[in-house]
């Protein structure tokens, strides 16, 4: 181990330094035991804060530090890519504040705000301890590991890796598994846009209005100021709230609002152009510049968000537990394990990462020993987030909460009907309190808004207005908080379109040459296309779902996301064991291990249950049944809708299917050269770079 | 304190939000690039800024661009 004298030199007092990690980690679980214990009042959302936080300090000082000091070594001395490779460009020494804001806000998106809305449905316990445990324990710990890996290895991508320290086959199959995520990711965020959007022209017009915005912002940065993203950033800022506010005077007029009201499937129509659009356009034009507003909105939004919480300190008054544990609730089906866990991926612990890990900031990164607060402190602000997205979805009295995020299959279209069903669950709720909400946020309806991030804009503007503008300014600060997750699952859409697209050129350039060339336009075309309609479809399903599409898709997206997750702990697990660090391989080896059981177990449910709600056979086996004997729920109105249900519930069971089978794949390959080294006593050489002295000192 | 050094003190702050900003999303810096082709390939003609920063956002949102939920 390699001595710190700067270190040793700071902790001259280390009676004090004791006492303050005591009294951290004593503040962490008496918080803790606050929010487990309390029954019968509500608690203050303070107490989620200081319990996250301290637990957070607590594993950031001594895990990451034993992940970094026993198993990998990280040292100071040891030159990473962005000086050994150093460009100017790609790899570029960058101060350690800086690339924890940009790995930040590469992580973050809508995934720790949607999932632990939809958890909440079952308390605010379960979630809690999900996403703090998780995220320490599994998190972080796969985000921190393979951001060490990479930066090893001259920042390559989590692909390379896996082909290079396990196989070919493996590599090939993480691939797959990245372009399946890939869909089904822009399809489940695309549906939360469209629950959002649908029947509310302001929501519509302020989104629709962030187009002409970008294609300004582009125009402006390229042919007025090349590169100038800060100016362009506060002129599109300024425009956008405008557009916003200008959106209560078109939802007000009569003329215009109609123009601006559609239906959940024109919606979506809309989205596929536009995706497909992003795709085939320049990317200065359209995807850049709404890509920074995004990334500005995001980060300033949740930085509101979390001073908001400080200062209102609001009360939970979702209760710690709901009967909905036993899977039987309205929002999501199946029981608290495995689905909890699979409802919040990211924010817990999310596969998506190791791609970002993998990508940009391990060939930024100007010092080993910055990797514990960018890939392990990195994962904990994403936590902190879904926390504070768990308080905002819970501070909603419950009958509220249920009214907007229970599909209409489950409490019906009319505002009455469905209080009465809401309140026979144990959560008393009349008409006018859900209508009056609807009328403070100025949308004609919160009813079934599936999808959680309308009740997360409800639950956000209750924090805003309390410290702005009072319940006055309430509509203003749902539609800002929509317009904000709007914005930013946009940009993934059009951003991860592009993707897709690349990666399908990629594949089937094998195949026929000219297809993989990115400047022939009729392949740019036909592989935009087919990715557009691979992620339109499982969009137009959701949304034409009688169910609810979010029911079905959210599921399968927490499973794909969590089967990414598995896969790159099993890199992690296999470049640990081949380092001959077998005795630390639990660290990864045993979030892998809860994850495999997680994912196997849900997948199986949702192929093989035997209740309709979960499983998918089920399902199509009772819509058949129902069919042929001529008697259709009314739910399903028509033939075509109940054949189409049939297919599409047979098509996710073999999705899952095949998701479950390329886990185990990789898994089983890795195994291979686990028992090499286990068994054999092989050693085996990884591909990790030889060490090299660095001769940069500071970093500003 | 003269108006000059507040005037320079602002300015400073402002580039130093400048930084921070264009470091969070991740935009190269041209003058360093520049600086970095002078130095070790003195051979080579430095790109435009504004091709520079085409050919940036052609790479950044190419194959490699990675998205998260």
């Amino acid at each position: 181990m390699e001595t710190q004298p700067s270190t040793i030199k700071k902790r001259s007092n280390p009676i004090t330094k004791t006492m303050i990690w005591i009294a951290i980690a004593l503040a962490g679980g008496l918080s803790l035991s606050v929010i487990a214990l309390q029954r019968d009042e509500h608690i203050n959302a303070i107490w989620f804060v200081v319990a996250s936080l301290a637990t957070y300090a607590v594993a950031y000082r001594f895990y990451s530090r034993f992940i970094s000091n026993k198993i990998f070594g990280l040292d100071k001395k040891r030159a990473t890519p962005a000086e050994r490779y150093s460009d100017g460009k790609d790899y570029v020494p960058t101060n350690k504040w800086v690339l924890y804001g940009h790995h930040f806000a590469a992580i973050a998106g809508a995934g720790p705000l949607v999932g632990p809305t939809l958890a909440a449905q079952m308390g605010y316990l379960p979630g809690t301890i999900w996403i703090i445990a998780g995220a320490v324990l599994a998190g972080c710990v796969q985000d921190f590991v393979i951001l060490i890996i990479s930066m090893r290895r001259k920042g390559k991508s989590i692909g390379e890796i896996a082909r290079e320290e396990i196989g070919p086959v493996g590599g090939y199959l993480a691939l797959i598994g990245v372009f399946a995520i890939m869909i089904i990711l822009i399809a489940v965020l695309g549906l939360v846009v469209v629950n959002a959007l649908k029947a509310s022209p302001w929501g519509m017009f302020t989104i629709a209005m962030t187009i002409p915005i970008a294609l300004f912002m582009g125009i402006y940065m390229k042919f007025f100021r090349p590169g100038r993203v800060g100016e362009a950033s506060i002129i599109g800022f300024v425009l956008l709230l405008i557009a916003l506010l200008s959106g209560q005077w078109v939802a007000d007029s009569a003329t215009l609002a109609p123009m601006f009201t559609f239906g959940g499937k024109t919606i979506a129509i809309m989205m596929i152009v536009y995706g497909f659009l992003a795709s085939v356009l320049p990317v200065w034009l359209l995807l850049a510049p709404r890509d920074y507003l995004s990334t500005f909105l995001k980060v300033g939004v949740i930085a509101m968000l979390a001073i908001g919480i400080f200062i209102v300190m609001p009360e939970i008054k979702m209760p710690a537990l709901t009967k909905f544990v036993d899977g039987t609730g309205p929002v999501f089906s199946g029981n608290l394990f495995p689905f909890l866990f699979i409802t919040i991926a990211c924010g817990a612990v999310s596969g998506f990462h190791s791609l970002i890990s993998s990508g940009t900031t391990p060939k930024l990164i100007a010092n080993e020993r910055h990797a514990n607060m960018i890939g392990y402190g990195g994962m904990l602000t994403e936590s902190f987030v879904a926390v504070m997205a768990l308080v905002a979805a819970t501070l909603l009295s419950p009958g509220v909460y249920f009214a907007i995020n229970s599909p209409a299959a489950a409490i019906g279209p009319e505002v009455s009907a469905a209080a009465t069903t809401i309140s026979s669950w144990g959560f008393s709720v009349s008409a006018d309190e859900i209508n009056t909400i609807a009328q403070q946020v100025d949308e004609d309806s919160i009813l079934s808004r599936t999808g959680g991030a309308p009740s997360l804009a409800v639950g956000m503007a209750h924090i805003f207005s309390k410290i702005v503008g009072g319940p006055e300014l309430m509509a203003f600060w749902y539609h800002f908080a929509i317009l904000f997750e709007a914005v930013f699952i946009l940009t993934t859409i059009d951003a991860g379109t592009r993707v897709g697209r690349f990666m399908l050129q990629d594949l089937l350039g094998n195949i026929w040459k000219p297809l993989g060339r990115t400047d022939w336009m009729p392949a740019v075309y036909i592989t935009s296309a087919l990715v557009v309609a691979g992620w339109g479809y499982f969009l137009v399903v959701g949304v034409t779902d009688p169910l609810g599409g979010i029911n079905t898709l959210w599921p399968l997206f927490g499973i794909t996301n969590q089967m990414l997750a598995a896969i790159a702990l099993i890199v992690a697990t296999t470049v640990i064991i081949k380092m001959g660090k077998t005795k630390y391989c639990w660290v990864t080896l045993a979030p892998l291990a809860w994850l495999m059981i997680v994912t196997v177990t849900a997948g199986w449910q949702k192929i093989f249950s035997a209740l309709p709600k979960i499983g998918f056979l089920k399902q199509a086996e009772v819509t058949q049944q129902a069919l042929d004997a001529g008697k259709l729920p009314p739910t399903i109105p028509t033939v075509e809708a109940a054949k189409q249900i049939i297919f599409n519930n047979q098509l996710n069971a073999v999705l899952t299917g095949i998701f479950m089978l390329l886990i185990l794949g990789v898994l089983i390959d890795a195994m291979r050269i686990w028992g090499k080294v286990w068994f054999k006593k092989q050693e085996l050489p990884t591909s990790e770079e030889p060490f090299k002295e660095t001769t940069i000192s500071e970093v500003s | 304190m003269n108006q000059f050094s507040i005037l320079r003190k602002i300015n400073g702050v402002a580039a130093a939000i400048r930084k921070i900003g264009r470091g969070i999303s991740n935009l190269p810096d041209y003058d360093s690039y520049v600086e970095h082709i002078r130095q070790h390939h003195p051979e080579v003609v430095p790109p435009t800024e504004a091709e520079f920063f085409n050919d940036f956002l052609n790479k950044k949102y190419g194959a490699s661009a990675k998205r998260c939920c």
